[in-house]
């Protein structure tokens, strides 16, 4: 971008931060400001996108996406893609490998020994070529554990949500959900051309009052745990005004199954609602560690979606390879309970060391933790500070959430030790101490032990 | 750009944002324009009012309400914060009012309005009232405030053509938030009828507040 075009810029639209320093020009705009282009070609907006390209990439867009060199465990080792440095042994918060499933021995067993009997890829659509046995296996230990009678599955969590709403609801019908719905609800949505709202998050008036007009079929999405504020779904209010208005719910368990719930079931069970909500809906990249998705609910809600979830039929079937290593993932799960309670502890443990700390934490009561900085501009500083301490943990900024609201989202897992915890929440809390972003609450440094 | 030809200085200038339905805001607009759709068919009007001081109309207060539209941006030119178009404008005196017709072509109010600003510890309260009969009562509630220079378009229709102007705000102080800590209450009034007011959220999900400002608009261009 050159001077004179800058200049322009500048006299027409300059932002400051909180210091009252102008903010550099990557961070005057977004990628909402490319939403929309001028002229007849749809490439039109590529030259513009660009030029603010070359400027945000390096002022901080870069943390997006930075290679990881090895699993998904809690240190690990990232690639600097704008330095190219491998920053090794970085305390890793941003992966949601809550149980550590994705890189237990047997997991890896599991998927060597399916790699010899299957090779990679299902080679088809699961109503076609796709489906093999371990799918089978997979959807049958599954239903039971979900105490369901029947599951389907998806290639990824974000097909179930797309396939299941815009197969089964249908234009002329209303959809309301939660405002902070996940994208693929929401895509769902769009696709079903059914009538959408949204209710403030978890104000069940709010829901109450876009349901009572109509009087048509309705489906009510909300999520066990919402992914940006951890927060859980005010389920027992949300199923009494469905049952009054007679709308059917879903409700997607992405962060909440197998950590939620007196089996792991979820916050459907965890609330004793789980015969009240009609469509369960959950991944297998989480808790589980793997890749894919699923709906679990009655055998005749299972026959009709598998003839009309297209998001499934048009996809290539889950990979028979990642499918056996979930489903040893699953076993692992029933017979280790102490994983779930090693994960509470952690999150419970770390909760308060940060709240301790005077970290902002926002509602959080889970094992997903926003770190708030609403300092937009900041932010990306912020996190690069971070990761040159140590901390591997990802910015989410607008739009992805409201302005003024920016924040890292950390995920906690039941393998990480109290050293490794009490360790980060030192880092974090002296680098937003720095940053004027929290005023510890006490002198002395967070002891190791917990 | 050119130069601007209208100068507006005000005291306060403060602008909510509510959701509205698609639909609605289609109804509202002219058929060259498409409403935005932050969500599906979720959309967004603008709640905006003006304690003027200063300027080409002189002193008077000023009710704006508009639909958020996508802007209309050529190769070269800057890009506005938001492009709007206002359906219906009310201004306390008939100053106010033929200067906005005339000049700006923007949909008006007939009769004198009253804006009343009431500020309590970084809240500041509007009642808007056509002589006893209330139009909307409006809270609005700060962040930080620091100096800006903000860029508009704003939309204007004539039966047979249509328009678009830059304006441009600058303030020593403006906010903006998305804590949702305003409010809005909407009676029934001429100002609006076009509103399906049940379906419009009674929380703004953004807060802009200016202060000690002008706002500078910029030729009518015919589109």
């Amino acid at each position: 971008m050159d001077k004179k075009h800058a200049a322009k810029r500048n006299s027409q639209g300059l932002f400051a931060d909180g210091t009252g320093q102008p903010l550099p020009l990557a961070m005057q705009y977004d990628y909402t400001n490319f939403y929309f282009g001028s002229g007849n070609d749809p490439f039109d907006m590529l030259g513009p996108f660009d030029e603010w390209w070359k400027d945000a990439e390096p002022a901080g867009y870069y943390l997006y996406g930075l290679p990881m060199q090895g699993e998904p465990g809690t240190r690990v080792n990232i690639r600097n893609t704008k330095t190219g440095k491998i920053h090794q042994d970085l305390l890793n918060f941003a992966s949601y490998n809550y149980l550590g499933l994705s890189y237990r021995p047997e997991v890896k067993e599991a998927v060597k020994k399916a790699a010899e009997v299957y090779g990679n890829g299902a080679s088809g659509s699961p109503i076609l070529s796709g489906s093999m046995e371990v799918h089978v296996e997979l959807s049958e230990k599954l239903a039971r554990f979900k105490n369901k009678e029947a599951v389907l599955l998806f290639p990824t969590g974000y097909s179930v949500n797309v396939g299941v709403i815009a197969g089964l609801m249908r234009s002329g019908d209303l959809i309301v959900a939660d405002q902070y719905a996940h994208a693929s609800l929401v895509d769902g949505m769009i696709l079903s051309k059914a009538t959408s709202r949204f209710f403030r998050h978890n104000k069940v008036e709010d829901l109450e009052r876009k349901l009572k007009k109509f009087s048509g079929k309705k489906l009510v999405l909300v999520e066990g745990v919402y992914s940006m504020d951890g927060d859980v779904a005010v389920l027992p209010d949300i199923v009494d005004v469905c049952k009054q208005y007679d709308a059917r719910i879903l409700i997607d368990e992405a962060h909440s199954t197998f950590i939620y719930g007196e089996h792991g079931r979820g916050v459907a069970e965890h609330f004793g609602l789980d015969d009240e909500i009609d469509l369960h809906v959950g991944t297998f990249s989480k808790s589980l560690g793997g890749q894919g998705g699923y709906l679990a609910g009655s055998q005749q809600l299972i026959n009709y979606l598998r003839g009309f979830s297209r998001s499934r039929f048009f996809s290539c079937g889950l990979s028979p390879v990642v499918t056996a290593g979930i489903l040893r993932a699953l076993e692992i799960f029933e017979e280790e309970p102490g994983l779930r309670k090693d994960l509470w502890s952690n999150v419970e443990y770390m909760q308060r060391i940060l709240r301790q700390a005077g970290v902002p934490v926002g509602q959080s009561e889970s094992q997903v933790i926003p770190i708030l900085i609403q300092d937009d501009a900041r932010i990306f500083e912020i996190g690069e500070e971070l990761f040159r301490q140590g901390i591997y943990i990802n910015p989410v900024q607008y739009p992805a959430v409201p302005k003024h609201k920016s924040r890292f989202r950390m995920s906690i897992s039941a393998t990480h030790t109290r050293e490794e915890l009490s360790e980060a929440a030192n880092i974090i809390s002296k680098v937003l101490e720095k940053y004027g972003i929290c005023q510890n609450q006490s002198d002395t440094t967070i002891s190791k032990k917990g | 750009m050119s130069k601007p030809v209208g100068h507006y200085y005000f005291k306060e200038g403060l602008s909510c944002l509510f959701e509205m339905t698609t639909d609605n805001a289609r109804q509202l607009l002219p058929r060259h324009l498409q409403p935005l759709e932050t969500r599906p068919e979720s959309s967004v009007l603008s709640v905006s009012a003006f304690d003027f001081f200063d300027g080409d109309a002189g002193s008077y207060q000023e009710l704006v309400l508009s639909i958020l539209v996508p802007p209309l941006i050529a190769k070269g030119e800057p890009f506005p914060k938001a492009a709007l178009y206002p359906f219906i404008v009310g201004t306390s005196t008939s100053l106010g009012r033929s200067q906005g017709i005339e000049r700006w072509k923007l949909p008006h109010l007939m009769n004198d309005i009253s804006v009343t600003f009431s500020e309590d510890n970084q809240e500041m309260c509007l009642n808007v009232q056509e002589g006893d009969d209330p139009i909307l009562e409006l809270a609005i509630t700060a962040h930080t405030f620091e100096p800006a220079e903000l860029l508009f378009q704003s939309f204007m229709s004539e039966p047979s053509r249509n328009f678009k102007a830059n304006i441009l705000m600058k303030g020593a102080g403006y906010s903006e938030h998305e804590f949702e800590r305003g409010s809005l209450t909407l009676f029934e009034h001429e100002m609006t009828k076009g509103l399906t007011v049940d379906e419009v959220s009674a929380r703004p999900f953004r807060e802009q507040w200016m202060r000690n400002g002008v706002e500078m608009f910029y030729p009518l261009e015919s589109i």
